[in-house]
């Protein structure tokens, strides 16, 4: 084919002639390979060789473990239940909000309830969850009398991952169900179809993909959390990420800890694939021609709205408890024994835990803007320019993403301990670790706000002589500003709010106020770790109102909002 | 800028342009194909075809938004063929106008000359005369998504020809307007490039726009440049079936020349002969197809001498009556206009068809 | 004219980022700090190391982790650590230390005079506490099912206390190793015996907490009904109003040593000493008592406080032998966690 070598001449050609681009496209690479690949490397490398050689044995000898089987067996039983659970709930969810036609106000109370979860540091359902459903549990002992019964196992741990997780999923499903076109439905409805059988043979296969998606959300987030079963597994239920946790801190043995999170690796990237090539192709909603209205939407009946309303509101208030409960620690001297008003945690932290706010808000404040550039450069690199190994670009930078915390930050502490590249101990290795975490989801969001964006605009200013900097900066960048902002706030969010990643990378000189809370929560320490926790959801919630401020100001078309970014 | 002296027009000249994509079941695919073209220092060409036919593949190919696989292409005297778009000093008009959001319509227009740096002031100068020029003055400070259609695609015009292009270029921009707008807006066009005399090469499937403004129109299909001509050229002696057809409405008929006397061919239409004058190709014997178009075929009552046939059905539009009328075992199409005897035929009346020598032609091949 | 501004503005950016960045990824080196892994909690260690700085003029920088994570830590650190001080925490994690080959011995001052137990032998360790383990349980529990505070290991295979039950894991808390070895001693080290006992007692346990002291307030909450702990988080919980009583086994239960030691190849080790000098003397550990931190004092020098000397009166203490517990902690751990932690329910 004499055709191949004009081709790659063409490129070639092109890469050269546009400098910007071509020095853009090997920073990034250079910055891909550093804290995606090379980590990556590293840990593979923890785990498949031994003494300069390659070999399975660590893999093997960790693999044959009955009980670390066991744990893989009950890391995928958790995550389908989380995954179906979640969907169901953020299905009904969706559901209520798109149909039932509920006052602003309702919907924004909802919209809050369904929020807390998603922008709270960990453990806070956990351990509510422990003391309301425990032997002496609120809930249980107090309200319903029940004895003896147990907070620790697969049920609580379950319930706690459905709770914290579903507003994820919600957030994907919201989208969708509003876009299911109404003349579909009306279509059935014409040929005499009750609104159940609508329901049941239009609305939900339409729906499908967004559910699938939705499932397969949950079941990563599930996969990768090792906060939630820490408190809640109890010792019965044992899951991967927390083994490989323990594994390390416990039992001291890195590469051990390595080889489980590898174990871990297989299911995620199962589910990575999954979604991209299976679920991302199938999209049954799109919309041809002129959309119906929504105004036409298929109704519900009285009843179906009051059971919808009903169970929204009781999932609602629960949450609403949760997180009353957890205020309620916070102010009281010693939940469950003395309580007392006081202020006193709150004086703690902000004494002997400033450090750790501190640390926590410079290295979210740093991350985020640079999380916000990383995102929507390589966004627009990705969507619009056509270069060598564009593809493998854009999966590179999903890796960290993709890949449990554990893992990530495992790899970290394995790849950036020694030299070359000895950076453990710094606010870099934090910051980083966040950066190319969070980020994707920036991607992502740019990606998608690019898709609704002509090309035929860049090309205008191509063609009135702007080079791809110019057309960059003055046409492309003010377009996605809605993108980059959501993105912004989600690197800051999950940087206030992360911690599966980062708990190996503490130090004397850095620490994380999710960090914190673990400790207090292994010290007993319940008043600062709540304190700690409400003071993370007050900062959180703040920025988020003004990120979400900030994207109305700039008309965002086509939706790119803070929390539908969040979802993804 | 109205009174400022034009730019010396120039020439663009495509030799064997190539454009090959990989489609995903059918294999490599020729977008197109060994085009070659030669356009005239302030002529307005118009690339016309199908979608799909490669028309607007090769004009991005001229503006530098995609790069032949093969040929070249030279503006003026610079051989551009691998020149990056902003380099080519081309205005281009997007059919979806492509008008940046994020600017009010001043901006839009001064794009182009705060990339070159031009100075405030002539920047106001330029970008107001241009705006009236197009009849936009005082929009200034509108948003686009305040404007309509037919406003947009003026911002998109005045910003293409603020700079003084050397090339328009022009990708179907009358597409999204409705009808009435769109033969308002092609005239304003045409006048505006002759005016300012500028080489444009414009994109349409619509013929009749085609026929309207341009100089030259090159008629393409699959890919390849099937014949290049002035309107007339095209109408009046299409090259192939495919070019009759696409221009105007064509009747192809088969028959046999007879004989060749006089610089014109007797042919035998099955029963019926006709003279076509002026082909001096064919020979005695040999069997041709002829391009007659509808308008050009009279109807006439029975009685009276031609080809005999029977209306099959009728459409009144207005200004004409289109009859579809059978003629053994084919059908005619014949085009009436309001006679000002106010004669008219229904269906299932018999007829009789005259077939003139002018207006006929035989098609190649 | 425009370029150039543009120009300019980058490049200052870039020089804020460069200084931004050299500060980010700055070890800490300065010449009177000294840095150290606490596995005390932050408001025991926080006191002490603040007293020092009074005293020395040293600043120091610390972190806490639990006794298993910073043994990981320093393993994975071992070339190039990032501290100079162990501070706190059970012997036996320094015991399997040594075997790591993360420190390096010192004698402080105090050494002499600190008994046997209370110090190794080549002085890669020495103790600043000695911290007894205890039974404590939930009154309420106590008089719902008419049972008195347990006073011997065999009280507590109670079927009432079925599922009732919380204590240290020792996968990752020395409290736990130091339990296992408790019950290995009182058994006269028949691991056959101490195991089967073990085994009986899982039937019983809740959960097996992360740190020593995670079960304390579930104790103190009533969602256990009795846990085996350290004193010091025991009395800490009474202290804080939870309704909970002490008591002792009267086969006796260990006591584990709290230690301090010299990690190898620290970068500031004369403020390390200097440390290790101030947290073994009595100048230290008199504060034990002012700051409420139950530990009993190593020092001979400082009395235990009055309160704490009266909870342990009457109490059968039995010493841990460390170096048994150092050289079969690997083993004995990997064997609990065979048999008891994983073992078929």
């Amino acid at each position: 084919m004499k055709a191949f070598p004009q081709a790659m001449a063409a490129r070639w050609r092109r890469l050269t002639r546009d400098p910007l681009l071509a020095g853009a496209v090997v920073v990034l690479w250079l910055l891909l390979g550093l804290f995606i690949l090379y980590p990556l490397a590293c840990l593979l490398a923890s785990v498949f060789a031994e003494d300069g050689a390659l070999t399975l044995r660590p893999l093997l000898a960790v693999a044959g473990d009955p009980n670390n089987r066991r744990a893989f067996a009950n890391s995928l039983l958790l995550a389908s239940l989380v995954g179906l659970g979640g969907t169901v709930l953020a299905f009904l969810f969706a559901f209520t909000a798109a149909r039932a036609r509920l006052s602003p106000r309702i919907l924004a109370v909802l919209d809050a309830a369904t929020l807390l979860p998603l922008i709270s540091p960990p453990f806070t359902v956990s351990v509510a969850i422990l003391f309301s459903f425990g032997p002496r549990g609120l809930i249980t002992y107090r309200l319903l009398g029940m004895n003896n019964v147990t907070a620790y196992g697969l049920t609580s741990t379950a319930l706690a991952e459905i709770v914290t997780y579903f507003p994820i999923a919600y957030l994907t499903l919201r989208p969708v169900l509003a876009a299911v076109d109404a003349n579909m439905e009306n279509a059935a409805l014409s040929m005499g179809a009750t609104r159940w059988r609508v329901f049941r043979t239009v609305t939900v296969p339409l729906a499908v993909p967004g559910l699938a998606n939705a499932f397969l959300l949950l079941f990563a987030a599930s996969l990768a959390d090792f906060a939630t079963p820490l408190i809640l597994a109890g010792n019965s239920f044992p899951v991967l990420p927390t083994q490989a946790y323990l594994q390390i801190t416990g039992l001291f043995d890195l590469k051990g800890g390595a080889v489980l999170s590898f174990l871990l690796l297989l299911p995620a990237a199962g589910v990575y694939l999954l979604q991209r090539f299976w679920v991302g192709r199938a999209s049954y909603v799109t919309v041809t021609g002129k959309a119906g209205s929504q105004s036409n939407a298929m109704g519900l009946t009285r009843t179906a709205r009051a059971l919808l309303v009903g169970g929204c509101a009781v999932v609602g208030a629960a949450i609403v408890y949760f997180y009353a409960l957890l205020l309620y620690a916070s102010l009281v001297m010693a939940f469950g024994a003395n309580h007392a008003w006081t202020l006193q945690h709150y004086r703690v932290i902000f004494t002997e835990g400033l450090p750790a706010i501190r640390d926590t808000l410079i290295i979210a404040g740093i991350g985020m803007p640079l999380g916000g550039l990383y995102g929507v450069l390589v966004g627009y690199l990705v969507a619009r320019k056509r270069f060598a190994g564009r593809h493998a670009m854009e999966v590179v930078a999903m890796i960290n993403y993709a890949l449990p915390g554990t893992i990530v930050g495992i790899a970290y502490l394995i790849a950036f301990n020694a030299p070359p590249f000895e950076i453990a101990g710094t606010a870099l290795i934090i910051i980083a670790c966040y950066v190319f975490r969070y980020s994707p989801t920036g991607i992502r969001a740019t990606i998608a706000q690019l898709q609704q964006i002509d090309r035929s605009i860049e090309e205008a200013s191509q063609s009135l002589g702007a080079r791809s900097g110019t057309t960059f900066r003055r046409v492309t960048l003010p377009l996605i500003m809605p993108a980059f902002f959501a993105g912004l706030g989600v690197v800051f969010i999950r940087s206030m709010t992360a911690i599966s990643a980062t708990i190996f990378l503490v130090s004397i000189s850095w620490t994380l106020i999710t960090v914190r809370i673990l400790e207090n929560m292994t010290e007993v320490a319940l008043g600062p770790a709540a304190a700690f926790s409400v003071f993370v959801i007050v900062v959180v919630f703040v920025v988020l109102v003004g990120v979400r401020a900030l994207l109305a100001r700039l008309h965002a078309p086509g939706g790119a909002s803070v929390e539908t970014v969040l979802g993804g | 800028m109205a009174d400022a002296p034009a730019l010396t027009p120039v020439a663009i000249r495509l030799a064997g342009i190539s454009k090959r994509f990989a489609h995903r079941v059918k294999g490599d695919l020729y977008a197109v194909r060994a085009v070659s073209l030669a356009i005239a220092p302030g002529e307005l060409l118009t690339l016309l075809g199908p979608s799909g036919c490669g028309k607007t593949t090769t004009l991005r190919m001229i503006a530098g938004f995609e790069e032949p696989d093969a040929g070249t292409i030279v503006i003026g005297e610079r051989d551009v063929t691998h020149l990056m778009a902003n380099e080519r000093n081309i205005g281009f008009v997007f059919q979806s106008y492509a008008l940046f959001p994020h600017l009010s319509v001043f901006e839009n227009v001064a794009y182009g000359l705060r990339v070159q740096n031009k100075p405030p002031a002539e920047i106001a100068r330029a970008v107001g005369d241009v705006l009236g020029l197009v009849g936009l003055g005082g929009y200034e400070r509108q948003q686009p998504h305040q404007l309509s259609g037919g406003e947009q695609q003026r911002v998109a015009l005045a910003r293409a020809i603020v700079f003084r292009p050397r090339v328009l270029l022009f990708d179907e921009p009358l597409s999204n307007l409705d009808a009435k707008l769109r033969v308002q807006m092609r005239d304003e066009i045409r006048q505006l490039q002759k005016r300012l005399g500028v080489t444009t090469v414009y994109v349409t499937h619509d013929q009749e726009e085609a026929m309207a403004i341009s100089d030259r129109i090159a008629v393409m299909d699959r890919g390849e440049l099937v014949q290049v001509g002035s309107a007339e050229a095209l109408y009046h002696r299409p090259a192939s079936e495919f070019v009759a057809r696409f221009i105007g409405r064509a009747n192809l008929l088969r028959g046999r020349v007879t004989a060749v006397r006089d610089g014109a061919a007797e042919v035998d239409l099955g029963g019926h002969g006709v003279r076509v004058a002026g082909d001096g190709t064919v020979a005695p014997g040999d069997t041709v197809r002829l391009v007659i178009r509808p308008e050009r075929i009279a109807i006439r009552p029975p009685a009276e001498p031609g080809l005999r046939a029977t209306v099959l059905s009728r459409t009144f539009l207005g200004e004409k009556a289109e009859y579809q009328v059978g003629v053994g075992d084919q059908v005619l199409q014949v085009a009436q206009y309001s006679q000002p005897d106010g004669r008219t035929f229904q269906a299932g009346d018999e007829v009789t068809l005259a077939l003139p020598s002018e207006g006929v032609h035989i098609l190649a091949g | 004219m425009r370029a150039l501004s543009h120009n300019r503005a980058c490049l200052v950016a870039a020089g804020l980022i460069a200084g931004l960045f050299a500060q980010l990824t700055q070890p800490v080196h300065a010449a009177d700090t000294v840095n150290a892994y606490s596995i005390w909690p932050e408001n025991y260690a926080r006191p002490m190391l603040e007293a020092f700085e009074q005293a020395s003029g040293i600043k120091v920088k610390f972190i806490r982790f639990s006794s298993g994570e910073v043994l990981a830590r320093l393993i994975a650190e071992k070339g190039n650590p990032r501290v100079d001080v162990l501070f706190g925490g059970p012997v036996e994690t320094f015991a399997a230390g040594i075997k790591e080959n993360i420190f390096e011995p010192y004698k402080p001052p105090s050494f002499a005079v600190l008994q046997g137990r209370f110090k190794h032998p080549d002085g890669y360790w020495t103790a600043i506490a000695d911290d007894p383990l205890v039974f404590m349980s939930n009154r309420a529990f106590l008089a719902e099912h008419k049972l008195k505070p347990p006073a011997s290991w065999d009280d507590l295979l109670d079927p009432a206390y079925k599922n009732m039950l919380q204590m240290a894991d020792a996968r990752t808390s020395g409290t736990a190793v130091t339990r296992i070895f408790s019950i290995l001693e009182v058994n006269g080290r028949d691991e056959g015996k101490a195991f089967a006992y073990m085994k009986k007692l899982r039937q019983n346990v809740q959960v097996y907490t992360k740190s020593g002291g995670g079960g304390t307030l579930p104790v103190g909450l009533g969602q256990a009904g009795a846990g085996i702990f350290f004193i010091v988080d025991a009395l800490e919980t009474r202290n804080k109003g939870y309704e909970v009583e002490i008591s002792f086994p009267r086969e006796g239960i260990g006591s584990a040593a709290e230690a301090i030691a010299l990690v190898k190849g620290a970068q500031n080790p004369d403020a390390a000493r200097k440390l290790i000098d101030f947290a073994t003397s009595a100048a230290m550990q008199s504060l034990f008592a002012p700051n409420k931190i139950n530990f009993v004092p190593a020092h001979p020098d400082v009395k235990t406080e009055a309160g704490l000397a009266d909870i342990l009166k009457g109490a059968n203490i039995v010493p841990i032998d460390e170096n048994f517990a150092g050289a079969n902690r690997k083993r004995i751990v990997d064997r609990w966690i065979e048999d008891v932690l994983n073992a078929k329910q």
